[in-house]
């Protein structure tokens, strides 16, 4: 606020623009500007706005505006502000209908100015890093399966990660990309003073680093050097990991960090709020593994900066020539394989994008009945004031001048609402993102900004215009002998007015319908999902990961040992059941792998997920079987290799025919490359396999995925890690857990535990982003609900108040009661039946946007419409009882005395 | 001159500091003048809907001259006041006249009271 050169301090300028007539305020101004100036380098600051604020108070604007040539209705500004006085003073006067008013806008804006806030901060913000739009993430691609039956397969068609060969081939033929890199999620076991501990991060070469532009806060990131064969393992450290573990040590730089017993060497530390997109973490090391020169491995994706003038199209036909050149030099692996590039942004924020606009449009509608709801109340608020409108227009003020002081006096009740909005969002938003999903991305740039703020002034002036017009031109028509008889039905009170009124309801009860559907649907929709059959008992399931130190077990038959003493001390536990396998459904993780088997003359191919399971697995899950037998605990990895598969195995690969007996395997010429989880492609190699059993089908990769053929083989044929371990918990599963935690560190202080979660709790978080939304709109449609019950109570209402003296009339006649009441309803319910019907009608088209977000539900499911239709209804009769009581008690005698 | 063309009392504070000032009479130095001189800490808005009346009825004329860029720190150059423009004051003969018979009034009544005063 301190004036730099000649400027006059914002507060008086502001004051001058408002009080002083346009005529002389840039000379009082100026002279203001001057003395100030004088007065501070004179007598100092403090004196200088002591004396400017005197000046200010002294102002009389009214008398420097008659000294200006007029009375009152001089100068615009003046005008203007006379209107602001006027609308604050009756603002005042009505202080609970003022009240709310605002408070319906404040609600309103501050739910739109929320979601926006939310849309802002995980879609619109760029990324944090220079120029981040030219920021993009790369995979191969593999078109032959598009339309694989496995749904995993499906999922690597478009965006297949890389090998550690096939990426050096793309470096070398670059073209497109200024600088590029690998990168994988990663995590470690890290040897600390106490013990050990699991952290996160990623492995890379120098590429990422140079294209995402940050610059070190101390030391080097990776150079080039390091991402040579044979060169020593080095970290770089995030802001945070420096500040924790090493305590802002200066001397960080070539101290050694030991990751899963590999020492690294610490080149640098990262400035604070540094973090890689998709590896997130405290350390990010360069490239140390054995498949270097594995062109099979793939679990590496592409981070990279497009060149000046480049895009992500030209980028991928660039890519797109050196797949083909490599496809025709490893036709076995290469082949079909092409490239896919894609913006960072775009990757992080495209699965919430459609959910999060989504929401933005339910709560637009809220917000459109909000205003509606205000419109309602302001036109029947006019017509309190009717007389007062009478006289300044009999006074001589002309439709257009009250229209415009009408106009004022919304727009103040919405400044005030939206301005009440906007703080209610800043002090409200921290509690919102906590009840965010976890799985939304970006969820810390979520914060009340300049666009935020923006927005939510723009929210407010669409109120004000929404709300404002139409009560406003409703009073400009009329004429003021009209007004000034009260016993008239006049101004609003007319049939136009009424079928105004009644037009704003039904809209509102229209839009709280649609609302209502659209909830309606998608609580349906949760419900089938959360209940969908799992095929598996997963309440008092507690899971566990344990994998053993690979530095204290470095050897397989150390890991036997650790495993089997695991098992010991966790059924030690009382009233605990234990089952160890390599991934639990419904965790996110998933592998699948190719058999194949004699069908008809030649030789069939099938992918199948696999899984690796003990033998007390299927009742500890609970999985029925339908055929065959169970694992028995005698597969050992010499004995011959045996396998359970489940119900859609038996039904898809052997239709019509026992599959029990029946043999698999692996393709003969395995080239040792199973599309394993990303990261950890791995190797399952198992010749041939008899079918002993079948189980019931399980749902695996998500509540909402249907079952693909499945089999389970025992954990010991086969060299894979199986280190999730699951527990029946009989009563509390807290109590359990803890134990569990206590039996991992006693069998080896230095093998951390993650991971240690009631399973059902797990599952629940798989499916938050539907919970949030079903949630979400729920909340909304009970939002709009309420205002639409206000709507018809308050149009009903108004009716009986204008029809007293003709109900008074006809009970005078001899009408019962009774009759009254039912009227009065009928008006209630034809509002709503007219609301339900254009609701319907909205809803039918407005829903169809909802399809991509329900399970097992048909967005036009006729029921669902009668039920919501039906409840409308209910609360329509509701919101008409209270008026309607009204109607029946008019005594005629006080009601016709009093004319 | 009509009859209510007697001055009052800030009125003629301010035709005598415009009458002071000579050709520097804008707002900001009137208000300075009538700081230090009179001794009256007075609204520079006081001042403006006092000389707009008087030139309403004919006392003093106003024009308005655009700031120039270079003026000397004392005349208060353009940049001392934000680009905005003055506007300069300067007394018609009738406000000159005004001025006359109101000092001319309170001679007049002033006269053989003074000593009282001083030795009340």
């Amino acid at each position: 606020m301190s004036p730099r050169g000649g400027a006059l301090p914002l507060y008086a300028r502001v004051v001058v623009g408002l009080v002083v007539p346009r005529p002389i305020r840039d000379e009082i101004e100026g002279d203001l500007t001057e003395r100030f100036i004088e007065i501070r380098a004179t007598r100092g600051v403090g004196s200088a706005h002591t004396w400017l604020v005197g000046q200010l108070a002294r102002m009389r604007p009214r008398s420097l505006a008659r000294s200006t040539g007029g009375g009152g209705g001089m100068g615009g500004s003046t005008g203007w502000l006379a209107d602001v006085r006027h609308a604050l003073r009756s603002v005042r006067l009505r202080l609970g209908f003022s009240a709310t008013v605002i408070g319906t806008v404040a609600i309103a804006v501050s739910a739109t100015t929320s979601v926006f806030s939310v849309v802002n901060g995980v879609l619109l913000r760029p990324l944090d890093f220079p120029e981040p739009d030219r920021l993009v993430l790369a995979w191969q691609t593999n078109p032959d399966w598009a339309d694989h039956p496995s749904s995993q397969l499906r999922a690597f068609a478009e965006r297949f990660p890389l090998s550690i060969p096939t990426f050096f081939d793309w470096q070398e033929g670059r073209a497109g990309l200024e600088a590029f890199g690998l990168h994988a999620q990663r995590r470690w076991v890290l040897q600390t003073a106490d013990g050990a501990e699991m952290v996160r991060g990623g492995t890379f070469t120098s590429g990422v680093f140079r294209a995402l532009g940050v610059d070190p806060l101390m030391g080097r990131y990776l150079a080039p050097d390091d991402d040579m064969d044979g060169s020593p393992p080095v970290a770089v450290l995030s802001h945070a990991s420096w500040r924790d573990r090493f305590g802002s040590d200066p001397e960080v730089l070539g101290r050694s960090l030991s990751l899963d017993g590999v020492p690294h060497t610490v080149v640098g530390v990262m400035p604070q709020g540094f973090t890689i997109p998709r590896a997130e973490g405290e350390v990010w090391t360069s490239l140390v593994d054995d498949d270097r020169h594995d062109r099979g491995s793939q679990g590496y994706t592409v981070l990279g900066r497009l060149s000046d003038g480049q895009t992500v199209a030209s980028a991928r036909a660039d890519l797109d020539v050196i797949q083909a050149r490599l496809g025709e030099q490893y036709p076995d692996d290469q082949g079909s394989m092409r490239s896919n590039v894609q913006g960072l942004l775009d990757f992080m924020v495209g699965d919430v994008r459609a959910t999060l606009f989504f929401l933005l449009a339910t709560v637009g509608l809220v917000l459109a009945i909000a205003c509606v709801n205000i419109a309602n109340m302001l036109s029947v608020g006019g017509l309190a004031r009717r007389r007062e409108m009478a006289v300044r227009a009999a006074l001589g003020a002309s439709g257009g001048r009250l229209v415009r002081a009408l106009l004022t006096e919304s727009g103040v009740l919405a400044a005030l609402g939206g301005l009440g909005g906007i703080v209610l969002t800043a002090l409200t938003l921290p509690a919102l993102v906590r009840m965010l999903p976890t799985s939304l991305p970006r969820t810390d740039a979520v914060s009340v900004d300049g666009a935020v703020l923006g927005f939510g002034l723009f929210v407010t002036a669409a109120t004000a215009m929404l709300v404002g017009v139409l009560p406003a031109l409703q009073a400009a028509g009329t004429h003021p002998r009209q007004m000034m008889d009260m016993n008239s039905r006049g101004l609003a009170g007319g049939r136009a007015g009424r079928r105004l009124r009644s037009g704003l309801v039904v809209t509102e009860v229209a839009l709280a319908f649609v609302l209502l559907v659209g909830a309606t649907l998608l609580g349906a929709s949760y419900q089938r999902l959360w209940n969908v059959e799992r095929g598996f008992q997963s309440e008092g399931l507690v899971a566990l990961y344990a994998a053993p130190s690979p530095v204290a077990h470095a050897e397989l038959p150390d890991r036997r040992i650790f495993r089997a003493e695991l098992r010991e001390r966790l059924e030690a536990i009382p009233g605990v059941q234990v089952s160890r396998t390599n991934q639990i459904p419904l965790s996110g993780s998933t592998s699948s792998t190719t058999y194949y088997y004699d069908g008809g003359d030649e030789e069939q191919e099938v992918t199948v997920m696999i899984s690796l399971v003990d033998e007390h697995y299927f009742d500890v899950m609970e999985i029925g079987l339908v055929a065959g037998r169970g694992f028995d605990g005698s597969e050992v990895a010499e004995g011959p290799l045996v396998g359970i598969v489940n119900q859609a195995f038996a039904d898809e690969i052997f239709p019509g025919e026992s599959v029990l007996g029946k043999r698999i395997r692996a393709q003969p010429q395995e080239s040792g490359f199973v599309p394993g989880a990303e990261g950890q492609g791995a190797e399952v190699v198992i010749p041939e396999t008899t079918i002993i059993g079948v189980a019931r089908d399980v749902r695996h990769q998500g509540l909402h995925v249907p079952a693909e053929p499945k089999l389970y083989v025992p954990v010991l044929q086969n060299h894979r890690d199986a280190d999730q371990w699951l527990l029946r918990v009989q009563g509390d599963p807290s109590a359990v857990m803890e134990l569990a935690r206590q039996a991992v560190t006693s069998v080896s202080p230095s093998t951390p535990v993650r991971g240690v979660e009631v399973l059902e709790e797990r599952i629940a978080s798989s499916v938050a982003v539907p919970r949030f939304r079903t949630l979400f709109v729920v909340g909304l449609a009970a939002m709009a609900t309420i205002l639409a019950l206000l709507g018809v109570y308050g149009v009903v209402t108004f009716a009986v108040s204008q029809r007293t003296r003709e109900l008074a009339v006809r009970m005078a006649i001899g009408a019962h009661p009774r009759e009254l009441v039912t009227g009065t309803i009928r008006a209630g319910l034809e509002l709503a039946v007219a609301g339900v019907l254009l609701g319907a009608l909205i809803a039918v088209w407005a829903n169809r946007l909802l399809a991509q977000f329900l399970y097992d539900v048909d967005p036009t499911d006729p029921l669902t419409y009668v039920f919501v239709a039906s409840l409308v209804g209910t609360v329509a009769v509701g919101a008409s009882w209270l008026p309607a009581r009204r109607a029946a008690r008019v005594d005629p005698v006080t009601v016709l005395n009093a004319e | 001159m009509g009859k209510n063309d007697h001055l009052g009392e800030f009125e003629q504070l301010a035709l005598l500091a415009v009458l002071r000032l000579g050709d520097r009479a804008y707002g900001a130095r009137i208000q300075e003048e009538l700081d230090r001189t009179a001794g009256r800490s007075s609204a520079i808005s006081s001042i403006y809907i006092t000389l707009t009346r008087l030139e309403a009825k004919g006392l003093v004329r106003s024009w308005l001259e655009a700031p120039v860029d270079g003026d000397g720190p004392a005349e208060g150059g353009a940049k001392r006041r934000g680009g905005k423009p003055r506007r300069y004051f300067a007394l018609e003969p009738a406000g000159i006249g005004a001025l006359k018979a109101s000092r001319h009034a309170l001679l007049n009544m002033w006269e053989g009271v003074e000593q009282e005063l001083e030795t009340a």
